[in-house]
């Protein structure tokens, strides 16, 4: 995966951006790829190559629970949903993530005193 | 909560293993899915169809490599981290040396004896017999109720009775073993052990002849003519494995008999025989007196062995009354198979299965303990592991991959041990396990799961604490400030120290056991038998067929045997008796002295009888004490003769001269013998049993036809067992004899049950010792970890390193001296329950107790000292800046 320019996220971060996406509700993999896409206004391009794996990880953990579901369209997709778990695991991680980059940022604005 | 987690996620790895199809066919739908939904964005975009399919797959990227990603995914790199975990393992493990040997070598003591005896426990009490329907065989008994064994043989009348009256059966058979000579076409006379059987007997054991067939019900009668059935060994032996032997005709005891079935290789049954003939009862034998019998019987279905017990008894309640000078005061009844052949060793052998497991038990514990004190050196290394990312978990499996690691390597030893131990025990031990013989004691596929079983739960019950533990650190702790011990740790200190000193007493406790053993076995051997076992050949001949069914013709046979072996030139003197000392074979009955007032009836004294020949006492070495021994001079014409053993002179005269003085004594009918001589005495069963009140008759007066001859050789005895068969062939080819065996073998035999307990409480000791070493020598080295820092200031400031060392050494002695202490006095409370099994020895004898005292200070110390000596050698810098 390392060798695809666009999925140059920080292991771990898609996890938290996967369980964002699916606290707005339950999903389909493509859905989350383009919520990501648009949502970042194209910054972030997830490739398949990273998604479905981590779904299946974070399936596994039990963040997040998928069951077969037709879509408008009437076609049969795998739906994503966020469970419990995986609300209070997004919960830590956000305010993990406000940390870090806070504690980035102050680090950047260091200036020569 | 965590422990359901991580349960769950091993469920979810299993059904993602399992569920391969399913999870294959939902990849590909949802790669489906996704590229269509792309198909169809680019086409509301305005791309036309085919181009936008291609943009869609491109975009998707390499299939198969998306795909491997995500089954890795789901596959949970269980096997990955299991190979990878097993590889960090064997570096880490080869590291810590002293600690690897250790454990492994503690958990192959436990496993190994564990093993050995569940080998024997499984041979013994749970395996099947090897029979058909083994549950419904049973046999049948009688009982002499004012005394005499509860099992009891019985005799040809009650049987034929039993066979014809009972209900509870479907078959009866009746069997009893003898010695016959057999000859086969060409070849010499042999005795071999053979066995008279009822037709039903084999087929009730579903027994099926590897050539020909077994012998029918009506080759079971006197008139039919003689058959026999021969074993595996003797077809082999005798007739090189032909299978013409079908059809031969051999003499058996001068009788032709036909040869119609040859028995399948494993087969046994009790004692090995290896011909089998129809015991052919007939009118007579229905008002037979005498009880020789063993009787088997399978019952009918739907009946317990319990029920056909009470059927027994009420048979024997009537046979009673019918026949009172047979039956009464008998009883009968039934009894399991299994009981009859395992004897008396189920108590014993649960018993050693209990504290074998119990020795387990603490061999995990002490290797939980070392494991315990490594976990303390490797605090850094986890820490490090934690802060570059492992989780908890993933040490938690390390840790515990590592000790399952331990306990395989244990038990590939201790299996290794065990399969030895069996060896050993069958090879000691096959008339106190009666049953093995039957089944066969061995490592087969049950033991070894038994042990893989055993060698798993050890290792995840000894790994478990450690693996806790580990996962536990903080890595912010370990790496700061060295993480002392809360109360937590306080108080699993206690608990080490308990464990140690527990392991010190058992260890006192077994070790007093063994030495006792010891102690007894060399007594016994010393104990003088009355003769000399040196140099000494016994050999047994059984007098077969009409021509010695008349008196005079057998003892003229032995007297001029006993004249030409005696001038065969390595044979330095030579006789023969009737019951030869250590052979287990004697004969008692009641004698009264001739002038002395008669004891009232049924306490007459009882004496042993022995019919031997003029040369025998003194082949023997048995010295004669007073008057003379027995001489070829005496003949029932001359009045009858006695020599008596010093016991029997001692009891009725015990001042004056036993000589001269007469003897009543009944054997078919009522003699008189006049005392000639006393003898020394000697123990005839053996150095634990007193030696009896015995006669020595001569021959002539007291025929008897089955007599065993004891040659004084200047050399090997048994080199004179060729030249002895060549003078016995020259004077009746017919005749054979039965054993060879050396006297220094018999004696050998006589201890042999204490030779057993010995090596068991010998190897319960050893073990134990070991044990109680591991325990203080983990103690030690865990203390020493422990306190590391402190004694890295100590030296630092410039203690000397003698009393780093003996602060050190200081707790491990302590509590070796509590344990040593505390095992002496359980020992002191336990060894007289060993009463029966000690001889020449007190339970409390000081001398043991002292060299066991002495034994285990000395490891005790040693295996202190090893890991003290390492906080002497602590680089004070070293020691202060590690944590």
């Amino acid at each position: 995966m390392a060798d695809d320019a666009r999925n140059d996220l920080l292991q771990g971060t898609l996890d938290m951006l996967v369980l964002k996406t699916l606290q707005l509700g339950p999903m389909h993999g493509w859905g989350i790829t383009e919520l990501l896409q648009r949502g970042s206004a194209d910054v972030l391009q997830v490739g398949q190559g990273s998604l479905y794996p981590a779904l299946y990880r974070l399936e596994r953990q039990r963040f997040i629970k998928s069951s077969w579901q037709t879509t408008q369209n009437n076609r049969r997709a795998r739906y994503y949903a966020l469970t419990a778990r995986g609300r209070e695991r997004l919960a830590t991680e956000r305010s993990n993530w406000a940390r870090m980059s806070r504690a980035i940022e102050m680090i950047l604005e260091l200036s020569s005193a | 909560m965590r422990f359901f987690d991580s349960l769950a996620d091993a469920v979810a790895r299993v059904r993602g293993f399992l569920g391969r199809a399913g999870r294959e066919s939902r990849l590909t739908d949802e790669m489906r899915f996704h590229v269509d939904m792309q198909t169809e964005a680019l086409v509301r975009g305005g791309v036309d169809t085919g181009e936008a399919r291609r943009r869609a797959l491109v975009a998707f990227g390499g299939r198969e490599r998306w795909r491997d990603a995500a089954r890795d995914e789901y596959r949970a790199q269980f096997f990955d981290r299991l190979v990878q975990d097993v590889r960090y393992g064997f570096r880490s493990l080869r590291h810590a040396r002293i600690f690897t040997a250790a454990s492994v070598a503690t958990l192959a003591l436990g496993i190994g004896a564990t093993t050995a005896i569940f080998s024997v426990v499984d041979a013994v009490l749970l395996r099947p017999l090897p029979y058909a329907d083994p549950n419904g065989l049973v046999m049948l008994w009688e009982h002499h109720m004012s005394q005499g064994s509860e099992h009891n043989v019985t005799g040809p009348a009650n049987f034929l009775d039993w066979r014809d009256e009972a209900r509870s059966f479907s078959a009866m058979a009746a069997f009893v073993g003898t010695r016959v000579t057999v000859v086969t076409p060409g070849g010499e006379p042999v005795s071999e052990q053979s066995r008279y059987a009822s037709a039903e007997l084999l087929p009730m054991l579903g027994v099926r002849p590897v050539v020909g067939r077994l012998y029918t019900r009506s080759e079971d009668t006197p008139a039919a003519a003689r058959v026999a059935v021969i074993d595996y060994g003797l077809w082999q032996r005798r007739f090189g494995g032909r299978r013409d032997v079908i059809g031969t005709t051999v003499q058996i005891d001068g009788n032709d008999v036909t040869v119609v079935g040859v028995l399948p290789k494993d087969f046994a049954f009790f004692e090995p025989a290896a011909v089998w003939m129809p015991i052919r009862f007939d009118n007579a034998d229905r008002t037979a007196g005498g009880r020789y019998l063993r009787v088997l019987a399978r019952l009918k279905p739907g009946v317990s062995w319990e029920q056909a017990d009470l059927e027994m008894r009420a048979i024997a309640r009537r046979r009673a009354i019918e026949m009172p000078q047979l039956d009464a005061d008998w009883t009968a009844l039934a009894s399991p198979l299994r009981q009859d052949l395992v004897g008396t060793s189920r108590t014993p052998l649960l018993v050693l299965l209990g504290a074998v497991g119990f020795l387990l038990l603490i061999a995990c514990a002490n290797v939980a303990n070392l494991m315990l004190a490594r976990a303390g050196d490797r605090r850094r290394e986890m820490a490090v592991r934690v802060a570059l990312g492992a989780s908890p978990r993933r040490i938690a499996y390390q840790v515990l991959t590592e000790s399952v690691m331990l306990a395989v390597a244990g038990a590939a030893l201790g299996v290794a041990g065990a399969w030895a131990g069996t060896r050993l025990l069958r090879t000691m031990a096959p008339s106190q396990l009666g049953v093995a013989a039957v089944s066969g004691i061995g490592l087969d596929a049950r033991v070894l799961v038994f042990a893989v079983c055993v060698a798993m739960a050890t290792g995840i019950a000894f790994g478990f604490a450690p693996a806790v533990q580990s996962a536990r650190h903080d890595p912010k702790e370990a790496l700061s400030e060295g993480g002392r011990g809360g109360a937590g740790a306080r108080h699993a200190g206690r608990l080490r120290a308990v464990l140690v000193v527990v392991e010190i007493a058992l260890a006192v406790v077994l070790l007093a056991g063994a030495g006792l053993m010891v102690r007894t076995l060399s007594d016994l051997r010393r104990v003088p038998l009355g003769f000399d076992t040196r140099h000494l050949l016994t050999a047994e001949v059984v007098l077969h067929g009409r021509a010695y069914n008349n008196d005079t013709t057998a003892v003229a046979f032995f007297e001029e045997a006993e004249r030409r072996l005696a001038s065969l030139p390595a044979v330095r003197a030579v006789g023969a008796i009737s019951w030869l000392p250590l052979s287990g074979n004697r004969s008692a009955s009641s004698f009264t002295v001739v002038g002395q007032p008669a004891p009232p009836l049924g306490q007459e004294p009882v004496g042993d009888f022995r019919a031997v020949t003029p040369g025998y006492l003194g082949a023997m070495g048995i010295p004669i004490e007073e008057g003379r021994g027995i001489e070829s001079t005496d003949r029932r014409g001359g009045g009858e003769v006695v020599v008596v053993s010093h016991t029997l002179a001692h009891t009725f005269w015990p001042n004056g001269s036993a000589v001269g003085h007469e003897l009543r004594y009944e054997w078919d009918a009522w003699h008189v013998a006049r005392i000639v001589g006393v003898a020394g005495d000697v123990h005839h069963d053996g150095p634990r049993t007193e030696p009896y009140m015995e006669m020595y008759l001569p021959l002539e007066q007291f025929p008897y036809t089955g007599m065993t001859f004891v040659l004084r050789t200047s050399g090997d005895p048994l080199a004179v067992a060729a030249p002895m068969r060549a003078v016995l062939r020259e004077m009746d080819p017919t005749q054979a004899v039965a054993s060879f065996t050396p006297m220094a073998d018999l004696a050998r035999a006589s201890v042999g049950d204490t030779r057993l307990d010995t090596v068991l409480f010998g190897m319960f000791g050893i073990i134990g010792l070991v044990l109680a070493m591991i325990g203080i020598y983990g103690l030690g080295a865990y203390t020493v970890q422990q306190r590391r820092h402190e004694f890295g200031i100590r030296m630092a400031l410039g203690a000397q390193r003698s009393a780093v060392l003996s602060m050190a050494i200081r707790r491990g002695l302590v509590l070796a001296a509590i344990g040593l202490v505390a095992g002496v006095l359980g020992a002191l409370s336990l060894t007289h329950l060993m009463g029966t099994l000690l001889f020449g020895v007190k339970p409390n004898d000081p001398v043991t107790f002292a060299w066991v005292g002495a034994a285990l200070a000395a490891v005790a110390a040693l295996s202190a000292w090893v890991p003290a000596r390492r906080a002497t050698r602590l680089d004070p810098v070293a020691a202060l800046r590690s944590d």
